[in-house]
C-alpha cells in the first residue's frame, strides 16, 4: 500500500541496521554520490521548476541556486569529518569517544524549500549513517518526492541501501503525525506551530522557529548604496520565502533620509500612510493571520492584490514602523518582500525596541548589522536573544550558511530554547549522533579547596 | 436465490444533496474567512482536492479534512472552533435530508419476502452512534441489522469486511444478497469485491454528477423500481 508508514519505517530501519556500521570511506562516497546527483544542473532544472509549479511561491531561478549552493556547502562543512567510529580521543582524561547514528529520522519538510532543505539534512542524516523518511508539505510534495527519489537513484548507483532515503507520496498531517511516532528522532523546519505538533509526537527533535530579521544601518556605514544593494538582494531572493529574510531595517537618524533614497533606488516603494493601512488589510485580513496568499509571492503581485498602484520596476515595499506587536502586525514576520522601516539615534534605545519586536516575533532567530564600529557588532550580540548577527552582509545569504560567511551551511535554523528549539545553531551532521564515551583509569586527583574556592576565599574567608 | 437486500443510506434512501450542498458551502465560507485568505479560487481548487483524497480514502471525517486544508496554508486550526463547525455541519445537513418518497413502501413491500438491512459508512460525526439513520426512527425497524462502516473498529465501504459482517449476521452468503447503493467506487465496487451483488442507484432527483463509468450491474433511478429487477423475482 502506498505511504504505509509502519512498512516504510520497517524499510528504513531494515537499511539503516545494515548501513550503521559502514566505516567512513564508504559513507563518504555516499554522501558525495547523493550530493553529486542533487547538485546537477538538470535535476535542480528539475526540482526548482516542480516546486515552483506547484506551490506557485518563490522564484525558479533561485531555487535552482539554492538547491546548487546548499548541496555543495552542506558537503563542504562535512568534508573531512569523522563522523564514524572513533572521532574524539582525550589522553589526559583517559576518554575515547565513539559516534554512533541515531537511526530513523523523520525529516518535516517547508513548501518554501521543499528540495534544498532535503538536500542538507538528507546529507547530514547520511554522514552520520543514519535513515531519513521525509514527510513533505502538501503544497510541494511532488518536489520533495522527486528530491528523495534522485537520491535513491544515487544510493542504488553505488550499492547502497536506497531506503536510507524516503518520503511520503501523498502526505497528510495524520500521516506526519504517524511518521513520527514511529521514528527514532525528528527534524522539523516550520514555524511556531509545528513546533508544538512535533514535540507531541513525544520524540527528541531538532525544530525552528519564526524569523524576523531587523537588519540595523548606522551612520559608519562607507557606502550606503553598497549596503541598499546587498539588502535589496537578500530581501527579494526566492520572494523572501526564507525566514532569513530582511523583515526590517533598523536605520540610523543620520543616515535615515539617504538611506531610504538608495533603497528606493534598488525598486523599493515608499507605502504613503493610506496605501500602508490598505497594505496591512490585505496582508492581515482579520486583523492577526498572515494572509497566505501574499507568501513568497512578488512585490507586485501583493501590491496588486491589495490594491496599491506601484510601478513596474518594484522589487519591493517598504512600510514606516509605527508601533510594536498585535497592534502593528508589521512589526511581526511577514516571509514577502515587505519591508517596516525603523529609525533610531540612540543605539541602547533601539536594541530595547528590538528586544521588543522579538518578544512578539522572531526570537532566537537572527539579527543583522551595517556598521563599522565592532563595538556595536558586540553589544548587539550580548543583547540580542537570538542564535546569529550577521555583520555587514546580506542576511538571507549569509544566516544559513554562504560562501561569504562562516556559519554552516542548513536550511534549518535553531533558535534555541528561545523559540522552543534544543540548538540555536544551524542545523547539520552534528545534529544527528549519539556518542559512547570509554573511559580508562587515570591518575587519581581530588581537587583541594583552594583550587576549587580560592578566588572566592579570598575576598569572603571561610564563614 | 437472493435472501437479503441490504441497502445505503445517504442519496440511497434519502436526498441529502442539498443538504451537503448547503454545509459545504457554509464549512468553505468558515474557513476562508477565518483563514484569511484572499484567493479564493485558489482556496476552492485546493478545497475540492483535499475533499477528493479524503473521499477516495472514504474518510468522511469533515475535521480530519479541515484540519489538512489548514496544513496546506501553514496554519493551526483551533480544534474546538473544527469541533463546533462540525457539529453546525451536520445538523446543517440532517435539516435538509428528506427520505425520497417511495422509502417507506419499498421497505415494507420487501420486509414481506426478503431479509432488509443497511451497511452505511459513518460521515465522520464526531460522537458513533450519530449516523443520520437516527434522525429517521420510522425506518429503523425496518432494518434486522444496521452496520455503520467506520465505527468501533469496522472499516468504511469499500473494504469488504462491513459486507461480509452484515451477511454473516442475517446468515447468508455474500452472492445470495443484494446491495443497493448510490457511489460507485464504495458501494457498487466495494459490494461487487465482498461477493454481493450490487444495484447502482442513480435516483432521479438527486442532482449531481455520476462517474462515467458503463456499467455492468442493474441501474435504477427510483427505489421501487426494485420490485421490478429480475434479480429480486427469481425468488
Amino acid at each position: 500500500m502506498e505511504d504505509d508508514i509502519k512498512e516504510m519505517y520497517a524499510k528504513a530501519k531494515k537499511a539503516f541496521e545494515e548501513y550503521q556500521y559502514w566505516p567512513q570511506e564508504r559513507v563518504d562516497e555516499v554522501v558525495q554520490a547523493v550530493g553529486w546527483i542533487w547538485q546537477k544542473e538538470e535535476v535542480r532544472k528539475v526540482l526548482a521548476r516542480t516546486a515552483v509549479d506547484e506551490s506557485g511561491i518563490g522564484v525558479y531561478e533561485d531555487k535552482l541556486a539554492k538547491i546548487r549552493t546548499k548541496t555543495l556547502g552542506t558537503l563542504w562543512d562535512q568534508r573531512g569529518v569523522k563522523t564514524c567510529d572513533l572521532v574524539e580521543e582525550d589522553k589526559v582524561r583517559g576518554i575515547r569517544k565513539y559516534a554512533k547514528p541515531i537511526g530513523v529520522v523523520a525529516d518535516v519538510v517547508p513548501c518554501t524549500n521543499p528540495e534544498s532543505t532535503i538536500c542538507c539534512i538528507g546529507l547530514s542524516t547520511l554522514k552520520t549513517r543514519n535513515a531519513m523518511i521525509v514527510s513533505p508539505h502538501p503544497r510541494t510534495q511532488k518536489s520533495s518526492y522527486l528530491t528523495v527519489e534522485y537520491g535513491r537513484e544515487a544510493l542504488k548507483k553505488i550499492g547502497a541501501p536506497v531506503d536510507l532515503l524516503q518520503c511520503i507520496k501523498n502526505t497528510s498531517q495524520a500521516k506526519t503525525q504517524e511518521l513520527m511516532a514511529y521514528c527514532d528522532f525528528a527534524v522539523a523546519t516550520g514555524g511556531a506551530a509545528l513546533v508544538k505538533v512535533v514535540y507531541a509526537a513525544g520524540k527528541p527533535a531538532q525544530t525552528v522557529g519564526a524569523g524576523n530579521v531587523v537588519s540595523f544601518v548606522d551612520e559608519t556605514v562607507p557606502d550606503l548604496q553598497a549596503t541598499a544593494r546587498k539588502i535589496m538582494l537578500s530581501k527579494i531572493a526566492n520572494n523572501a520565502a526564507s525566514c532569513s529574510s530582511e523583515n526590517a531595517v533598523a536605520l540610523h537618524a543620520s543616515i535615515y533620509d539617504k538611506m531610504i533614497e538608495c533603497l528606493k533606488k534598488e525598486g523599493g516603494y515608499l507605502c504613503s500612510t493610506a496605501e500602508r493601512e490598505t497594505l496591512r488589510k490585505c496582508m492581515w485580513p482579520d486583523g492577526k493571520t498572515l494572509n497566505r496568499d501574499i507568501v513568497a509571492h512578488s512585490a507586485k503581485f501583493i501590491a496588486d492584490l491589495a490594491g496599491i498602484k506601484v510601478p513596474e520596476t518594484t522589487k519591493f515595499l517598504m512600510v514606516i514602523g509605527e508601533k510594536i506587536g498585535r497592534e502593528d502586525r508589521f512589526s511581526g514576520e511577514k516571509i514577502s518582500p515587505v519591508l517596516t522601516v525603523w529609525k533610531w539615534s540612540d543605539f541602547d534605545e533601539m536594541l530595547d525596541r528590538l528586544e521588543k519586536i522579538l518578544e512578539f516575533s522572531g526570537k532566537g532567530h537572527s539579527v543583522s548589522i551595517h556598521t563599522e564600529l565592532d563595538e556595536r557588532r558586540v553589544k548587539l550580540a550580548l543583547r540580542a536573544k537570538v542564535g546569529r548577527v550577521v555583520c555587514n552582509m546580506g542576511h538571507t545569504a549569509a544566516n544559513s550558511g554562504g560562501w561569504g560567511s562562516g556559519l554552516t551551511f542548513t536550511d534549518t535554523l535553531g533558535c534555541g530554547t528561545w523559540a522552543g528549539n534544543i540548538t540555536s545553531e544551524n542545523v547539520n551532521w552534528q545534529h544527528f549522533l549519539n556518542y559512547t564515551q570509554v573511559s580508562m583509569p587515570i591518575k587519581e586527583h581530588i581537587p583541594a579547596d583552594e583550587e576549587l574556592f580560592g578566588d572566592y576565599l579570598k575576598k569572603w574567608g571561610k564563614d | 436465490m437472493i435472501k437479503a437486500v441490504i441497502f445505503d443510506f445517504g442519496q440511497t434512501m434519502v436526498d441529502s444533496a442539498d443538504g451537503f450542498r448547503r454545509a459545504e458551502k457554509d464549512a468553505q465560507e468558515k474557513l476562508f474567512g477565518h483563514m484569511a485568505l484572499s484567493l479564493r479560487e485558489k482556496f476552492m481548487e485546493h478545497y475540492r482536492q483535499v475533499r477528493k483524497d479524503f473521499h477516495g480514502r472514504s474518510n468522511f471525517s469533515r475535521r480530519a479534512m479541515w484540519r489538512d486544508v489548514y496544513h496546506y496554508y501553514c496554519l493551526l486550526p483551533d480544534e474546538a472552533l473544527l469541533d463546533t463547525w462540525e457539529t453546525e455541519y451536520w445538523a446543517t445537513v440532517k435539516a435538509h435530508s428528506v427520505l425520497f418518497p417511495e422509502t417507506p413502501g419499498v421497505l415494507e413491500r420487501l420486509n414481506t419476502q426478503f431479509q432488509v438491512a443497511l451497511v452505511t459508512n459513518t460521515q465522520g460525526q464526531p460522537v458513533s452512534g450519530t449516523h443520520r439513520i437516527r434522525q429517521f426512527p420510522e425506518l429503523e425497524s425496518y432494518f434486522r441489522i444496521i452496520i455503520v462502516a467506520g465505527e468501533n473498529d469496522i472499516p468504511p465501504k469499500p473494504d469488504p469486511a462491513p459486507f461480509r459482517m452484515c451477511v454473516a449476521a442475517l446468515g447468508v452468503a455474500p452472492s445470495e444478497a443484494v446491495y443497493v447503493g448510490d457511489d460507485w467506487r464504495i458501494d457498487v465496487c466495494g459490494s461487487r469485491d465482498a461477493g454481493l451483488n450490487p444495484v447502482w442507484i442513480k435516483h432521479e432527483s438527486v442532482r449531481r454528477t455520476w462517474p462515467a463509468v458503463t456499467p455492468d450491474v442493474p441501474v435504477i433511478t427510483r427505489l421501487d423500481q426494485l420490485h421490478q429487477l429480475e434479480l429480486l423475482r427469481r425468488r
